[in-house]
């Protein structure tokens, strides 16, 4: 009974959160992305007398790396290990269970996680779609305002 | 007067607005998702679901090295555990655009099931 429950919240919990941190996931990573092959770049630049064998290696990785494609970074959540020891360690069942004490309250808690996470994330998205200028940036909202009344900003 | 302000968002975010005014657009990528998914052969499912399981390195850095077939328990073959699986399962999920419900993927235990479940399922795709 309680093994099927710990399942059911954790299967849960893994849920919301994947569903909840990827998109600054995503973001962050196309963000590391642009620096790391940047970097690599000028590195390559700045010492022209080097062999570049590891560098070009690694560049050429980076460039591969499509984080709104990748299945590691799309389809796990990134730091599981975490939930899991605090199911395992710090929840003590055992000592909770030996002692007659109602676990009950800490899968409620677990299922109030999931419905807040579900709901701020609901949330984001529900501003982001009401205020669909709010991401661009000054440039491209110039860019749109004069495009409203029939101007292109000159290139 | 709405149709304007459409006008304006839809050259701000094309996205946000298809779902607001864009309804031939809708019924279209409805339609082409039905089509997609009626064409989801058991191949392509597997195939897809071993490299899910691939993609998986984080516990088990074996399991890149491994040989996936329809027979590969999750438990025997991979050694992963309970929790390891759920997790498994949810990217599984994701993968697919479905919800497995509990009761199912309580006992989901080998590669072959979970591909025969995805199979029947119409949602998946």
């Amino acid at each position: 009974m309680d093994r099927a429950r710990v399942l059911q919240s954790y299967r849960g919990l893994i849920r919301t959160i994947l569903k909840y941190e990827r998109p600054s996931k995503v973001a962050n990573w196309v963000t590391l992305q642009k620096t790391m092959i940047t970097k690599l770049e000028y590195f390559k630049k700045q010492n022209p007398k080097l062999p570049h064998q590891d560098t070009d290696r690694q560049l050429e990785s980076w460039k591969k790396l499509d984080p709104e494609k990748n299945k590691s970074l799309n389809l796990f959540i990134s730091d599981s290990k975490q939930l899991r020891s605090i199911l395992e360690n710090d929840l003590k069942w055992d000592d909770k269970i030996a002692q007659g004490q109602n676990v009950d309250g800490i899968f409620e808690h677990a299922f109030d996680i999931i419905k807040f996470l579900d709901s701020q994330r609901e949330y984001t998205e529900l501003v982001d779609r009401y205020n669909p200028g709010s991401k661009l940036t000054q440039n491209e909202k110039i860019k749109r305002t004069a495009n409203v009344v029939g101007l292109d900003v000159p290139a | 007067m709405f149709r304007s302000v459409c006008r304006i968002s839809s050259r701000m975010a094309p996205s946000a607005c298809r779902n607001i005014v864009g309804r031939p657009i809708m019924a279209s990528s409805i339609l082409a998702q039905r089509f997609y998914s009626a064409n989801l052969s058991k191949d392509q499912v597997s195939q897809r679901v071993i490299d899910v399981i691939k993609a998986f390195d984080k516990n088990s850095p074996n399991i890149v090295n491994k040989q996936i077939s329809s027979d590969t328990q999750f438990h025997k073959d991979l050694g992963l555990d309970s929790l390891d699986t759920v997790e498994l399962l949810v990217a599984i999920e994701e993968e697919f655009d479905i919800e497995i419900p509990d009761k199912v993927a309580d006992d989901l235990r080998s590669v072959g099931e979970t591909v025969d479940y995805i199979a029947s399922n119409p949602d998946a795709n």
